[in-house]
């Protein structure tokens, strides 16, 4: 859920991309596209002179809302924040040899 | 052991000499006796290594059975296998090769008096005791099995048998009679009758039979005896039993008589390995021979059992020997065995404690199933971390698959026992730095057991193949002329050869890589082992960093560092496939720049497009 902020710009462009499928349409579906737009005017407001924005826009599977991907210079800032020194070996779990075994160097002649 | 065909006029006698360990029994003479027995020959085995071992101290003897270079072993028994003609009775090659004696663990002074009074005291002694108590008046046939360090000694008690009993037939087999060294120790050493050339399965049968029925031993295969002052050798067929027809070998007498001797504690529960073979040769070898190695001599072919019959076999030899520990000796395990016969190992409720050796690129969750197994211990053919210098020796493994395998086998508690080899034609210094420079990342898994230069085997690429690899220089190793006289041929007999090998590196190129091995040890021999490990939760984890003494810490990543750290866990990983696999939105060079980091810190392995996680998961194994 989320504001969508269009410019007039923008819909001019839309509004020639989808005139060009308008070959391919059949009655039922151009009436259907003209319904779907008429329907969308009441939900528009324009925010400043040829700007507009949906208040509310909601579609099934996918959140328009821009979603925030860590960049590499994130990454690597967190990589170089990562190292906490303490030479304490933390207790709980087991050690990586489960038993605890060392069995270092095999006896000679093994 | 008798059987219903016996044939009671040919007594046998089978006997392990210095320099076999004693801390097992012979499967040469285990499965010989159980050979011979079945074809109705009263056989029995005498392990009479237990018996100079308990004269000079179990643990020296130990440290006198490894081969690291000079035959010590060997030069003790010399004097008495060749009295006449024995070329170093001044022991010269105590003061030449001292270089190569400091694994005795002596100073040279001390180690020098303590070595002369085996040979002049020990050595003779033991001969007269063992010609003295053992009832070789009934023996028709003494066989001898020898591999290693083993020939001198059993020609010298071969030599003192003949004098005293001229009508004994000495047969001698072993890996030290492969090849066209069974012939030319045949010619050379006037006390072997006859030796078996290769597998002795058929072959010794085949040869007391004839022996029997006097029918001339021109009748066995694969055998190389004296006709009228000539060496002959019958034509060998290829290696044809099926192992499934193998008897179980008989280990009885040898732990009669290390009980006896007191070298094993009479003990109900015997904690003793006991040899199993459940294959021979070589699988990757039949594909792509290891330059270096020449283990499987003439008999490369590869054959194992059925899962069945060695599910058997350990359940029979468990009940007999009252031990539940095995040391396969096979050269490789059989990779059907992964699914046929350790699934049915790990679902059974036994306690066995199984020895393997195994091709290194071994995942996950066969390390798992292995441990499940009873699989406890592992000798793979790592080799080396440089994955250039693995491709020279053809070994068919990635560096990163090593790693790997030392990661889980570390995590499922297996030990794993391995080697680093250096001095191959083609590899670089570059190889070498790398390597060096990698070390430290991996002090947490276990350290190998040795770092050397390679040694230049009989039957292996690097010694056959001469248009492939050229040899500026290539003689018997140095410690042949100390021990054999000059009428014997070492270019024939002997196994190790000293060499230059054109196109390998210098000592000197090896120098980091010796002390960066030799600080992995030392690591392990710490109160507290190095650790590297993880804690984990979605998308969140901490690695805490104990390889070095003194300098721990821990990491903590979050989101898609995590995410990219545990994606590189299990197995060694392709960028494109992390990518993939997470749906990031990185490009594969910015995660290329990340694995570069996590590697900085010493925290993954990359090799070429792989990368791998170094740390193991903290919680117990699952």
């Amino acid at each position: 859920m989320a504001e969508l902020q269009f410019s007039r710009r923008e819909l001019e462009d839309l509004a020639r991309k989808v005139g060009t499928l308008q070959p391919f349409l059949s009655d039922k579906e151009r009436a259907l596209l003209l319904a779907i737009f008429a329907s969308a005017e009441h939900h528009v407001t324009v925010t400043e002179p040829g700007h507009g924005a949906f208040a509310e826009v909601n579609v099934l599977g996918q959140d328009l809302e821009e979603e925030e991907y860590p960049t590499l210079g994130d990454l690597m800032r967190q990589l170089l924040n990562s190292y906490i020194p303490g030479n304490q070996q933390p207790e709980s779990g087991t050690s990586v040899g489960l038993t605890g075994k060392v069995t270092g160097l095999p006896p000679p002649g093994s | 052991m008798t059987t219903s065909g016996e044939r009671s006029p040919l007594r046998v006698v089978l006997v392990a000499m210095p320099f076999m360990t004693t801390r097992c029994p012979s499967i040469q003479l285990g499965l010989l006796k159980a050979l011979a027995a079945a074809s109705g020959f009263p056989t029995r085995t005498l392990h009479a290594n237990l018996d100079f071992a308990v004269r000079v101290g179990v643990d020296d003897y130990e440290l006198l059975c490894q081969h690291r270079g000079p035959m010590v072993g060997e030069w003790l028994f010399s004097v008495e296998a060749f009295p006449d003609t024995a070329p170093d009775p001044d022991a010269r090659m105590l003061d030449d090769l001292a270089d190569g004696l400091s694994h005795l663990g002596r100073p040279h002074r001390e180690l020098r008096d303590k070595l002369l009074r085996i040979r002049g005291i020990d050595v003779p002694a033991y001969l007269d005791a063992l010609v003295d108590s053992q009832p070789w008046e009934h023996a028709a046939v003494v066989g001898f099995s020898s591999t290693f360090q083993q020939n001198t000694a059993s020609f010298a008690l071969a030599r003192r048998l003949k004098q005293r009993y001229p009508g004994i037939v000495t047969v001698f087999g072993g890996a030290n009679f492969d090849g066209e060294m069974g012939p030319e120790l045949v010619r050379a050493v006037d006390c072997i009758d006859a030796a078996v050339i290769g597998e002795g399965d058929e072959a010794f049968p085949r040869l007391l039979t004839a022996l029997a029925d006097g029918t001339g031993l021109d009748a066995a295969p694969g055998l190389a005896h004296r006709l009228n002052g000539q060496v002959t050798v019958t034509r060998s067929t290829p290696p044809a039993v099926r192992l499934d027809d193998l008897p179980l070998p008989d280990y009885e007498e040898y732990f009669q008589r290390a009980e006896d001797l007191g070298v094993l504690p009479r003990v109900g529960h015997r904690n003793v390995p006991l040899p199993i073979e459940t294959a021979r040769g070589c699988w990757w070898g039949e594909k792509h021979h290891c330059t270096f190695c020449g283990l499987n001599g003439t008999a490369m072919s590869f054959r194992s059992k059925s899962p069945e019959l060695v599910l058997d076999e350990f359940a029979s030899q468990a009940k007999r020997y009252r031990s539940f520990r095995f040391d396969a000796v096979d050269n490789i395990m059989d990779t059907a065995y992964l699914t046929k016969l350790l699934p049915v190992l790990a679902g059974n409720e036994t306690g066995y404690e199984i020895f393997y050796e195994v091709k290194a690129n071994l995942s996950r969750a066969q390390l798992k199933l292995m441990a499940q197994a009873g699989v406890t211990h592992i000798q793979p053919g790592i080799e080396s971390l440089s994955s250039n210098v693995l491709r020279l020796m053809r070994k068919g493994v990635r560096a990163i698959q090593n790693v790997n395998l030392l990661r889980w086998a570390q995590y499922y508690d297996i030990r794993v026992d391995w080697n680093l080899l250096w001095g191959f034609p083609g590899e670089t210094e570059r190889d070498y730095t790398e390597q060096a420079a990698v070390i430290p990342h991996l002090f947490h898994l276990p350290p190998p057991s040795s770092a050397n230069r390679i040694w230049l085997e009989r039957f292996s690429p690097l010694f056959t193949e001469h248009d492939t690899f050229q040899l500026a220089r290539r003689a018997p190793e140095r410690s042949y002329r100390y021990v054999y006289p000059g009428t014997v041929d070492l270019e024939r007999i002997a196994y190790f050869f000293d060499y230059d090998l054109d196109g390998a590196l210098p000592d000197s190129a090896f120098a980091g890589m010796r002390r960066a091995t030799a600080d992995w040890s030392s690591a392990w021999q710490a109160d507290r082992p190095p650790v590297l490990k993880y804690w984990s939760a979605p998308h969140f984890i901490q690695v805490y960093d104990g390889r070095q003494p003194g300098q721990g810490g821990t990491y903590t990543f979050e989101g898609t560092l995590a995410d990219l750290y545990l994606a590189c866990s299990d197995r060694p990983t392709t960028v494109a496939a992390v990518r993939r696999k997470l749906g990031l939105h990185l490009s594969t060079a910015a995660i290329h720049e990340l694995f570069g980091a996590f590697q900085e810190r010493g925290l993954m392995f990359l090799d070429g497009q792989f990368a791998l996680a170094l740390a193991l998961p903290a919680v117990k194994a699952r």
